[in-house]
């Protein structure tokens, strides 16, 4: 085994080795650096204070730069590490009522028929994106073209599985689910499902 | 600046072990990940899918080529898209494969790595956190030479070991990037007060779509809120101080076994399976071949160790 010590002289090759290393550390600390700010301002403050943050923006200016985020999607980096943080976000329902010729719902899927459990978890993992619909009753931040892009996504769903089960209409309903507080629990508070959107197709 | 050039530069023979073993891992999680979500594979990244693949195009960062290109170009060459997505599946496996039984292994994880971005970029809506942990091992594997020991690389060729001991600046990152990992993690959790008065943990766990292989009930703890909270705490401690404690060679032990304690819960309880083996892999390159010896001394044949040192 060769221990290396101070002493030696570093090549040329073994700089760029090292710098390269900083480069990829220094990537994640400022990607986690805005994101975590992202995170923290949004949930307590709303988005528009994170600005207020000099560390946020100068965080946000180096990772913005030409060719970092693709660097970032490319390697993978672009995610954050606080999963689940600094909240848990609530999931989404998607249910899908099958209709007769006289409008009688015959059966209800919660998945546009996808079979596998991974499958289940990218679809899951999709539904996240009507957080932003909330965002749009909520706060108004939305664009209109954004929460139009939303729905059409929907509407897609619905249209799958009316072409896939032969139904002779589908009736699509996002729905937020609604777990009590601990609290809430404990003075017999019920699961409940908030219905966002609901398309007859 | 003492320190840090024999840091990143003094090779230690259990990092060999250690890059051996993130080949095999990462290779074996790669190749079930994507059977796992095989069944659903047009479905979901079709252009006759559940969602248009334009429609999921409008979230892809620019200058990433996309599967969803990929396919389109191959079509402009008389190469049907069931036929264009039947290559990517084939090869995506086959590169897994190589990756795992170490044939080629970095350039392998690198022909890999562009085909995981380009599935990911292509609809990325369905893509979540194992999969970018996917994408950095592969980044990881291509810097890595995994392949030089223990790989049918090294059985049909020369033995490539001399590149392993320039690799040691590469696999400090790595160390350095899981702490990083665990210590962000913390940092956020504990600015949430959910995560401090047990919350957060109450609603993880009552997640309408996670918690069902075996829909383990709660409810008859709910009355312990001491218990949540104290859960809650447990995993910031675990994260947030994870820099100290797994660096800190007399208490590493302890720290491996909670944090894998701890993804185990989050296989067991959120049903993140491959999620949760990442995370362990992870773990386990970085730190548990440090001191293997401690852990029982059994990690890997001496035979091997003694070839690592011998040859490096």
């Amino acid at each position: 085994m060769r221990h290396v010590n101070s002493r030696d002289a570093m090549s040329i090759k073994q700089c760029l080795q090292l710098l390269f290393c900083f480069a990829i550390l220094l990537g994640i600390v400022l990607n986690n650096i805005k994101l975590g700010l992202d995170g923290y301002y949004t949930f307590y403050y709303g988005e528009e204070k994170a600005e207020e943050n000099i560390v946020y923006r100068f965080a946000r200016y180096c990772t913005d730069l030409p060719g970092c985020a693709q660097w970032y999607q490319l390697t993978g980096m672009a995610t954050g590490y606080g999963f689940f943080s600094p909240n848990v976000a609530s999931d989404f329902v998607v249910l899908f009522e099958l209709k007769d010729a006289n409008g009688q719902v015959y059966k209800t899927l919660e998945t546009p028929l996808i079979q596998s459990k991974e499958g289940n978890m990218r679809f899951y993992t999709f539904l996240g994106v009507y957080m932003d619909k909330i965002l749009s009753k909520e706060e108004n931040k939305v664009p209109d073209k954004y929460e139009r892009l939303l729905d059409v996504m929907l509407k897609q769903l619905g249209f799958y599985v009316k072409r896939h089960t032969g139904a002779q209409s589908v009736g699509v309903s996002l729905y937020l689910y609604d777990y009590p507080s601990l609290r809430e629990f404990q003075l017999f508070k019920k699961p409940r499902l908030i219905l966002l959107q609901k398309y007859d197709l | 600046m003492k320190s840090i050039i024999p840091f990143f530069f003094g090779f230690r023979s259990y990092m060999g072990q250690a890059m051996v073993f993130f080949r095999m891992a990462m290779g074996i999680l790669f190749s079930l990940h994507f059977l796992a979500a095989l069944p659903d594979f047009e479905r979901l990244f079709s252009t006759n899918g559940i969602l248009p693949t334009d429609i999921l195009d409008l979230y892809a960062t620019e200058y990433i080529i996309t599967l969803p290109g990929i396919v389109s170009f191959l079509t402009n060459y008389g190469i049907s898209q069931p036929l264009a997505l039947w290559m990517f599946k084939v090869l995506y496996l086959g590169l897994s494969l190589c990756i795992a039984v170490g044939f080629f292994s970095r350039w392998a994880a690198a022909l890999l790595l562009f085909l995981h971005a380009a599935w990911m970029q292509g609809a990325t809506l369905y893509f979540y956190g194992v999969d970018y942990f996917e994408s950095m091992a592969l980044f990881y594997l291509v810097l890595f030479p995994a392949d030089s020991a223990y790989s049918l690389r090294a059985m049909i060729g020369k033995p490539q070991t001399e590149a392993m001991r320039r690799a040691t600046p590469y696999f400090r990152t790595f160390q350095i990037h899981v702490v990083l990992v665990y210590f962000f993690s913390g940092l956020e959790k504990i600015v949430g007060f959910n995560w401090r008065n047990g919350e957060s943990v109450w609603k993880a766990f009552h997640l309408y779509h996670l918690n069902r292989d075996f829909a383990w009930d709660f409810s008859f703890i709910s009355d312990y809120h001491w218990l949540w909270v104290l859960m809650g705490w447990g995993v910031v401690i675990v994260e947030l101080f994870y820099p100290v404690f797994i660096v800190w060679h007399k208490s590493r032990r302890l720290w491996l076994w909670a944090t894998i304690a701890f993804h185990l819960g989050i296989a067991l309880v959120l049903n993140l399976y491959f999620f949760a083996a990442t995370m362990i892999a992870w773990n386990l390159t970085a730190f548990y071949f440090v001191d293997a010896h401690k852990f029982g001394g059994k990690a890997m044949p001496q035979a091997s160790k003694l070839k690592f040192e011998e040859s490096i």
